[in-house]
Order: C-alpha cells, then structure tokens, then sequence
C-alpha cells in the first residue's frame, strides 16, 4: 500500500475524452427551455416571484461566469497537456451554453442577465502543476453541483427547476471526469450534498 | 460586541470539522477568503450584513440591518429568502438545527486567527 504509487493523471485519451468531442447539452437544454412557451408569458406568478427567479438565476450565471474564466486561466497556464486541454476547453462551452441558456430565460423573465466581472480573485499562485489545475476545476464544478442543487428548490416555476436540473446533471458529470482524471473514485457516493 | 457566541467546548473542534464539510454547499458561490459570486466569510461574525468592502451586494441585503450572530446566521441560513426578502443569495437552505449549528461554529472561527483569513 503505497500512497507514494503515482496515480494516472489521465485515463487513456479515448476513455477521457469519449469518442466524440461535441457538446451534447445544447440540444435537450434548448429543447428543455424551448417547451416553457416563453417563461414570461405563460406565467401566471406574481412578478415578485419572477423577479426572485431573475435574482436567482443570475446569481447562477455569475457562477457560470466563474467557470467559464477559471478553464481560461486553466488553458492559458501552460500546465494543461494537450488531452487535458481539449477536456478543458469542451468544458469551458458548456459553461458557456449554459450563460446563453440562463441568460435567455432571464430576458424571457423580463430581466437582465449579469455580465462577466473584469476580475475574478482566483488562488492563481496554488496552481502549480497540472494536477492542481485538475483540482482546481473539479472544485468549482463540485460548488457548482451543489449551488444548482440549493437553488432548485427555490424556482418558482417548474420549468426552469428542470433546465437546471440539467446544468446539474451536466456538471457533475464533468466533476466525476476531473475526478477521475485526478486518480480519485469519480463517483464517490450515492447521494451528493 | 459581546453578545457573540463564540465556541469554547470541547465538542466544538468536531463542530467546525462538520461545520467544513457542510460549507462544500457554499463554496459553489463563497470562499472564506476571497470574493466570488458571494461575499468572503473571513471575520463574519460581528460584522454588519452588507459590509465586505469591494462586494456588490443587493439593497435588500445592505438594508437589511442584520448584524450576523450565531442567532441571525441560524436564521438566515434555514431561509435566506425568507430572513432576506430580496436577496440573491439563491440557495434554499439548511433545515437541519444542528447542521446549521456547525456550519456556524465553522463561520465562526473565521476570524483574524485563522490562517486562512490573513
Ligand atoms: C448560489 C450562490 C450561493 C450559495 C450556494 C451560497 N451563497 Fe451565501 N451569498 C451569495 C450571494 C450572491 C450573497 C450576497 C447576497 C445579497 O447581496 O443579497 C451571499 C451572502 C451571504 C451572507 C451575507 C454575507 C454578508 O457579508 O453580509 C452569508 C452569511 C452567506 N451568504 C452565507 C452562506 C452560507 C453559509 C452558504 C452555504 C450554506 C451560502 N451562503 C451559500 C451566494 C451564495
């Protein structure tokens, strides 16, 4: 038993990668958002829920903003192989896809979807290797999981429960792939909280 | 300032070591240290809500009056839209009393002793 025993970084590129680098959520998220018939129309909720919707959602999309900067600072550190970089970057657009989604919904609600902050104050001197890098991201997608999963129960209205589910869905499987990656049980428990 | 509870027993440290697993369901949007989409939790307790400088928060929390002691964390955290009306802080809530007891025993050692706050 030797803790020394150097874990696999990566499993082999076909495995990590799967067979197909294209971005998959696209579709059912749109097809998801698609069935509201236009969340601001249908509704029949007051527009104080509504607006508690818009504040939450773009609370969801400031996080998304977050992920979407920390894979750049990932890819542009220079510590990232190759595979691990594709991995990173099709990560990087789905966070990307799911901006686009949320912040569609959130004009459909009559909002103002968030921007990007110019800054964002990340442990940049923690990030040494590209193991760190891994680490890094599996944690923030491990927050990202777990915000979706306090945030559900907060939607007012059951369609934008469901697209979130999705993000959720979504970003665990990414967590369990950086997992993975990291030599760590990519799926570590039944239940996750 | 002196009404603030701080943690002295000795089921404490078993309290904050809780108290940090269950902070995972926070660290999607805080950090102790450093501002996210959430405000740094570093010195927490005794502030004034509203009060990490640097942080846009909404009106309905600066205005909110709150100073965060272990009474009105407990509060918040079992419902922040309730306790906040108008937050965007979107998370549900803890419903377990004891959980949020060690999620707040943890907060609370997030002061200028803790390394990780200096
Ligand atoms: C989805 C993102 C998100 C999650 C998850 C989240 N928060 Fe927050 N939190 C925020 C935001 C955004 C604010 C600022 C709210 C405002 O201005 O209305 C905030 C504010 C707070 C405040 C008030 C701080 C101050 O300086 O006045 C406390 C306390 C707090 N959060 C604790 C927690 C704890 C503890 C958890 C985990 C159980 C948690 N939060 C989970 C986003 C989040």
């Amino acid at each position: 038993m030797s803790n020394e025993k150097k874990q696999p970084i990566l499993l082999d590129r076909r495995s990590f990668l799967g067979n197909t680098g294209k971005i998959v959520l696209s579709g059912t998220a749109i097809a998801l958002m698609s069935g509201m018939s236009s969340a601001g129309a249908m509704s029949t909720d007051s527009s104080d829920s509504q607006e508690q919707d818009v504040r939450i959602l773009n609370t969801a999309i400031g996080a998304e903003h977050e992920a979407v900067a920390a894979y750049q600072l990932g890819a542009e550190s220079g510590l990232l192989s190759k595979g691990v970089l594709n991995v990173a970057l099709q990560f990087q657009g789905h966070h990307k896809e799911h901006i686009e989604l949320l912040a569609s919904t959130v004009g459909k609600l009559g909002g103002t979807a968030i921007d990007a902050k110019s800054y964002y104050d990340f442990p940049v001197h923690k990030l040494k290797r590209e193991k760190d890098v891994l680490t890094f991201a599996a944690g923030l997608e491990r927050g990202a999981i777990s915000a979706y999963a306090g945030a559900i129960p907060l939607f007012d209205n059951s369609d934008l429960a469901k697209a979130a589910a999705s993000i959720l869905a979504d970003e665990a499987m990414h967590w369990a792939i950086l997992r993975q990656a990291l030599g760590l049980d990519p799926v570590p428990g039944a239940f996750f909280s | 300032m002196c009404a603030l509870a701080t943690v002295t027993n000795a089921d404490s440290d078993m309290d904050v070591r809780e108290g940090k697993r269950i902070y995972t369901q926070c660290t999607g949007c805080h950090s102790p240290d450093y501002n996210r989409t959430g405000p740094k939790h570093c010195g927490i307790l005794g502030r004034a809500a509203g009060g990490v400088k640097n942080f846009e928060y909404t009106k309905a929390m600066s205005n909110s009056g709150i100073i965060w002691t272990s009474a009105t964390l407990n509060q918040f955290l079992l419902s922040p839209f309730n306790t906040v009306p108008g937050t965007s802080m979107g998370f549900s809530g803890i419903a377990s009393e004891r959980e949020r007891q060690q999620l707040i025993a943890y907060l609370s050692q997030l002061d200028e002793r803790n390394a990780l706050c200096n």
